[in-house]
């Protein structure tokens, strides 16, 4: 049994297709052109991208696809290592199967956040001060909030996939004596088998941990950036918090179903990851679909109902104005009819299809990418003060890196994969 | 310590741009970069019909918030007013820029050389002006961009001057290299109508200490809190009855 | 003259005392609706200045500024490219020029004008930013005068380019 368990967990590992080496070079390829798009960026400054100043005589956005990008990195990145930390705080064993999925999901996205933080800054050699200057800064500053946290996330999501993974480690380099030894062999420092008991009490810890902190990533620190701008009409508010909380819940459960349907379909797991997984995401997805839609309403209704008129401005160019198309595509072809699909097939199992289910999650992904960029951008566009109405049509760079972040994200989660044990080996314990 | 306020007096102002063109030819700053600007605003109907023009320096405020979210504390406040940046440490995230409600933050996009109004290490001139870069025609002085006093320290922080940097954020500096030397900023000392006024309030003799006892003496968005430090006579704040008539864009372009 | 096409000659406009006459460009037909004056602009010294890159900045090219109220009548926004044609009321003769239009508040709906700085094509950084309006203000009979009283007026239309 467990023999047979393992030989499928490890299906990635000892069997590569061509598909796979397709993939990969096309993805490698996106990358290339993206440090390309980002060389030429260095080299001339960031006027190669559409971002310009505010007021006059440029009229435009400081903030652009970069920021929203990262916001959405950060959304995807902090729920899926909390999906495996409720998975084993809970105990909830039947969806064990996708915990370790999520949590490299975690570990890769959060990697392309700071990356794309970085290729916002106009001197990313001075990225240092950061920490030269965190002492004083960090009581003050919403970014060196967003460090701090950015980076504690990073460390805990890191050390809990990586603790929760050298037993498997262990069965691997048991098993393929020789191959990649100089990966594993350093991993594998200091290992003993009996420290199994010791671990799982750490991942426990570490798990009750993680759950206060995904609050206090995309609940405090992601949304302090915009809601704490009594500037900006539009960011400024209260309900940020919670806004930004659920938005990167979404995203982070439609993350976890996009990426366990394609491991599941590549490896043929189907045995491994069962339907009901996807059926019980999905149910829960189209929940914080629907708050994530009542947070929108409650926006709006406010601003419209008794907002200043800068405030007013903003939201007429989302709902009427110029932004009205992308808006109500969004809302209805993104989040309106995944979520209707995901709760028919929540109450009536019969309407379940796996393929239905991945396309509505992929719908929501993008949905809130297309969500961050309209909380980034207009607000930028219409200034408290008489200016004119700003424009902002990001460029080919720009473009190049958020395609290419992606494409990062994508290649070092099939790296990881081929490394890696993405399914947990079965415990010697449970043999 | 003295404690500097800047008064516009808008009852004089003209709207002319002399203090637009005085702050970019002091500080060189790059194209696209207005560390003064000046509103020309519509209010009313035809035939009913009023115009104001409103100067926008930095407002240099004692509650500002692009110093509260720097991260890495280049944008500080000093003890006599001043809102300043530290050229060298600034590292670009463009925080203050989003953060500001006037609109002052003016980011360097480009490469300085290459942002200005005129290459002064090319050979442009050539065939308008006569043979040779326009360096070799003014005699290899001192191009404007390279004014020494940009490249001193003002409180051991490098805060003065203009476009020089590349990826950070510059802004209006009151011209603290000036102020420094006992000189008005160089918007104040080239204002043909006497519209604009820079001294300290501390002193009850000085200019603007004066100014301030008339009546109808406000703030830009004052309700948002950030404690301005530029005070305006007369005029009114630029409600939504107020409509910018001038809306002259421009581009900067790679 | 007559062969010209020009029905008097206006020797009343060269005499040393000034007497009123109707103005030469009452002349033109109804559907060249709107006066077209020239101003100056405080940034600019005549058509001298417009290759200063650093007054270019503020004013970087011509417009057609119009009552806003005007230019709705007339389908037509801020920022939109008008044809702005002028007509010689004595010799019949049309001539039309292409720029923007800046609605204002504060300018009659029955007048449009445009700055006179532009049009300089030498200098590579004043080409391109707009034509001068004196292009379109008739010479000659009836306009040309002594004390150059008609010189600068003229009837025009403006239609969407």
């Amino acid at each position: 049994m467990k023999a047979k368990h393992d030989e499928i967990a490890l299906r990635p590992l000892t069997g590569t297709s061509q598909s796979f080496y397709l993939v990969a070079a096309v993805l490698l390829a996106i990358v290339g052109w993206f440090i390309y798009a980002y060389l030429v960026q260095v080299r001339t400054g960031l006027v190669v991208t559409g971002q310009r100043d505010m007021g006059m005589p440029l009229a435009g956005a400081p903030w652009g696809l970069y920021i929203s990008n990262f916001v959405w990195f950060v959304g995807i990145a902090h729920g899926g290592i909390a999906v495996s930390a409720i998975i084993r705080v809970l105990k909830l064993e039947r969806y064990h199967s996708i915990g370790r999925i999520a949590e490299v999901l975690t570990v890769v996205t959060i990697m392309m956040a700071g990356l794309n933080i970085i290729i916002d800054l106009g001197r990313p050699d001075r990225i240092l001060n950061m920490v030269l200057y965190f002492g004083s800064r960090v009581w003050q500053s919403p970014l060196a909030w967003d460090f701090t946290v950015i980076s504690l996330y990073l460390t805990l999501s890191t050390t809990y996939l990586y603790i929760t993974m050298r037993e498997d480690l262990a069965g691997l380099r048991d098993k393929f004596p020789g191959r990649w030894k100089w990966l594993y062999k350093p991993l594998l420092f200091r290992y003993r088998p009996d420290e199994k008991p010791k671990v799982d009490q750490i991942a426990w810890w570490l798990a009750v941990t993680i759950v206060p902190m995904m609050v206090a990533l995309s609940g405090g620190v992601i949304p302090w950036l915009f809601g704490l701008q009594g500037s900006q009409a539009g960011w400024f508010g209260a309900v940020q918090g919670p806004y930004f909380l659920t938005a990167a819940l979404t995203s982070a459960i439609a993350g976890v179903i996009v990426v366990a349907t394609l491991v599941r379909r590549g490896y043929g797991w189907h045995t491994r990851i069962k339907d009901e997984v996807f059926r019980h995401a999905g149910a829960l997805l189209a929940i914080l679909v629907t708050f994530y839609i009542w947070f929108i309403f409650q926006e709006q209704l406010t601003i419209r109902f008794a907002g200043p008129i800068p405030e007013f401005r903003v939201s007429e160019a989302l709902l009427t104005g110029r932004f009205a198309p992308i808006f109500w595509t969004m809302l209805v072809g993104g989040l309106i009819l995944p979520m209707v699909y995901l709760f028919v097939q929540a109450v009536r199992p019969r309407a379940y299809r796996g393929g239905a289910v991945f396309i509505s999650a992929a719908l929501i992904i993008v949905a809130l990418w297309v969500k961050r960029f309209l909380i980034v951008v207009p607000s930028l566009l219409y200034p408290r003060l008489p200016y004119a109405v700003g424009t902002y049509s990001p460029t080919w760079v720009e473009w190049s890196v958020v395609a290419g972040t992606i494409a990062l994200a994508i290649f070092l989660y099939l790296l990881f994969i081929k490394l890696f044990p993405i399914m947990e080996l079965r415990r010697s314990s449970d043999a | 310590m003295p404690r500097y306020a800047y008064v516009i007096d808008l009852n004089r102002c003209m709207g002319c741009n002399a203090c637009v063109e005085a702050c970019k030819i002091e500080n060189n700053t790059g194209e696209g970069m207005l560390w003064m600007y000046v509103f020309r605003l519509e209010k009313g109907k035809y035939p009913d019909v009023n115009w104001q023009f409103m100067p926008r320096p930095c407002m240099h405020c004692d509650n500002p918030p692009c110093v509260k979210v720097c991260p890495v504390g280049a944008r500080f406040k000093r003890e006599d007013g001043f809102t300043l940046t530290d050229f060298d440490r600034c590292i670009g995230c463009r925080f203050c820029e989003v953060s500001c409600p006037y609109g002052v933050n003016y980011f360097n996009w480009k490469k300085p050389k290459d942002n200005q109004y005129f290459a002064w290490h090319e050979e442009e001139g050539a065939g308008v002006y006569g043979s040779g870069s326009a360096g070799q025609i003014i005699g290899n002085a001192v191009v404007p961009y390279e004014n020494p006093d940009h490249k001193k320290l003002y409180g051991e922080r490098l805060v003065s001057g203009g476009a020089h940097y590349l990826g950070v954020v510059g802004k209006c500096t009151w011209c603290v290299h000036r102020v420094e030397k006992g000189l008005p900023p160089a918007c104040v000392a080239n204002c043909p109508v006497h519209a604009l006024h820079f001294g300290d309030l501390d002193d009850p003799g000085s200019e603007v200490s004066n100014l301030l006892k008339r009546g109808n003496v406000w703030r830009l968005l004052e309700e948002l809190g950030t404690e301005p430090r530029v005070y305006y006579l007369g005029g009114q704040q630029p409600g939504h009855d107020l409509r910018l008539w001038y809306t002259r864009r421009q581009e900067v372009k790679a | 003259m007559k062969a010209l096409g020009a029905g008097q000659i206006y020797w009343q406009d060269y005499t040393p005392l000034p007497r009123w006459r109707k103005p030469t460009m009452d002349g033109s037909p109804a559907d060249f609706d709107l006066y077209l004056i020239s101003h100056k602009k405080i940034e600019f010294k005549q058509s001298r200045t417009t290759f200063n890159a650093l007054l270019n900045e503020l004013e970087p090219e011509q417009a057609v500024e119009m009552n806003t109220a005007a230019a709705a009548a007339r389908g037509l926004a801020d920022g939109d490219p008008v044809w702005v044609e002028s007509h010689n009321a004595i010799t019949g003769e049309k001539k039309r020029i292409k720029a923007k239009v800046k609605t204002i508040e504060g300018i009659r709906p029955d007048t449009i004008t445009m700055s006179h700085h532009y049009g300089f094509w030498v200098h590579p950084r004043a080409k391109d930013r707009g034509p001068t309006p004196n292009v379109i203000f008739p010479v000659g009979e009836g306009y040309i005068t002594n004390t150059a009283d008609q010189s600068y007026q003229v009837k025009v239309r403006v239609t969407q380019a």
